[in-house]
């Protein structure tokens, strides 16, 4: 169980939720502290979905977002499926959950293309580059040994 | 100008075979066989020097919605004219193409390769072949094999899987059932007869984009969870990749193996999830009556 990930500079240890250190928390703890946000995402408000997309939209439009075909249409539809009462309304919470699984996608979309341009997106890495990414660094010399002669 | 178009879109990007096209070109085939999944990602094979500036979309005369770049009408690898059957699903897609930035990067846009899948049907199958095809998924489906090993992960799968499967048992009127077993648990006959019914009443657009997040989720409770908007697609993937989520638990999260995979992962499922919700969906407008 005791395996110095944590020693490695750019290997990232992180539970994704709390900022503790993972060895404090007991598993079954751990693992509820990040279901909430999982469940949270279950109950997010039409609101924040919709200014999820617009924000989606903006991050790949750049200034003229307000343009686009995309951000006309999603504040639409968001306008339209407004209700006034109280009332148990089936359509708006299935439009809900699609505009959930849109921001999702958009989302989800932007964050692995960043990782793939980060890690993947260079072609082959030089032997030290690797090396450093798992905290290791190679010998200065060839030789190995003997070289302080 | 339409031959140069053509040669554009012969770099086809389908969902079900995404993986084979491109690869046979001269001497890269043994290379680009042995890598398989790596070349589709490989940056030079399939990225495009972006060729348009502006999209938008347009509906014709058959009421299907049409996509064009700069006034050029989109086509599929196959050449066939790119048709959506409604709005939301063509802003969507517009939306794709207009969000690449100098290169068109085809490995992002899960929602034209799905429809150049339906449209081309680049593996010439009938909605019964998909059908069989998704629920044989079923005998081998992920929240069914628990494991017996660490109690920590034992008890994880009870708590996650059982309250899925127990709502899809309910819902459908049908039994499932988990096993420890590598042989996985006996699903009856009438369990499949049942689900096979049901798919039976989407339509070829809605089944592609089912089975394209059955493939993904290795899941078909989880996937009815999703299409039938019991589960977000964050839960779904969660709790499709449970075991990888309990050993990040234990041994760290990787960013560039992990994070990265989830976020595929999570795109596609939604991708599919889009799909299907928006091809199988018919919008009524109900005006109100005003009162006099």
């Amino acid at each position: 169980m005791e395996f110095p990930l944590s020693e490695c500079g750019s290997v990232v240890l992180k539970s994704k939720l709390c900022q503790e250190p993972i060895e404090t928390l007991g598993f079954q703890e751990k693992w509820r502290r990040d279901k909430l946000r999982f469940k949270m995402a279950a109950l997010i408000s039409p609101l924040r979905v919709c200014r999820g997309i617009l924000k989606e939209i903006r991050a790949l439009k750049g200034r003229e977002y307000k343009q686009t075909l995309a951000y006309n249409y999603v504040l639409d539809q968001f306008r339209k499926n407004q209700v006034s009462s109280e009332r148990y309304c089936r359509a708006q919470e299935e439009a809900l959950h699609t505009s959930q699984s849109y921001l999702c996608l958009l989302a989800s979309t932007r964050l692995h293309l960043a990782l793939h341009n980060l890690y993947h997106g260079k072609g082959e890495r030089a032997p030290e580059e690797v090396a450093g990414m798992v905290g290791l660094r190679l010998p200065t010399q060839p030789g190995g040994k003997g070289w302080e002669k | 100008m339409l031959r140069n178009l053509m040669r554009l879109y012969r770099r086809p990007s389908y969902a079900v075979s995404d993986r084979c096209p491109w690869v046979c070109q001269g001497g890269q085939a043994r290379l680009s066989t042995l890598l398989g999944n790596a070349k589709a990602y490989s940056t030079a094979a399939s990225e495009r020097k972006k060729f348009y500036q502006d999209v938008s979309i347009s509906q014709g005369d058959d009421g299907l919605y049409e996509i064009s770049l700069d006034r050029r009408k989109l086509k599929t690898p196959g050449g066939k004219l790119f048709t959506v059957p409604n709005e939301a699903l063509a802003i969507a897609v517009a939306t794709e193409w207009d969000a690449q930035k100098d290169t068109l990067k085809f490995y992002s846009m899960h929602l034209t390769t799905l429809c150049n899948t339906v449209l081309d049907n680049p593996t010439h199958r009938d909605k019964g072949q998909i059908i069989t095809a998704a629920l044989k998924f079923l005998e081998t489906d992920t929240v069914c094999y628990r494991v017996e090993d660490p109690s920590g992960m034992v008890e994880l799968q009870k708590n996650e899987w059982d309250p899925v499967l127990d709502w899809i048992e309910k819902r459908y009127n049908v039994v499932i059932g988990s096993s420890c077993n590598i042989m996985g648990p006996q699903i009856p006959e009438q369990t499949k007869d049942t689900f096979r019914q049901h798919l039976g009443s989407y339509n070829l657009w809605a089944l592609t984009g089912l089975e394209y997040v059955i493939t993904q989720l290795k899941s078909v409770v989880l996937s009815f969870g999703l299409i039938d908007r019991h589960l977000t697609v964050e839960q779904a993937v969660l709790l499709s990749r449970l075991e990888e989520e309990y050993q990040i638990q234990h041994w760290g999260n990787v960013e560039w193996a992990h994070d990265y995979d989830m976020y595929e992962l999570r795109a596609r499922t939604a991708a599919g999830s889009l799909f299907v919700h928006l091809s199988s969906e018919s919008s009524t407008v109900k005006r109100k009556l005003l009162q006099d």
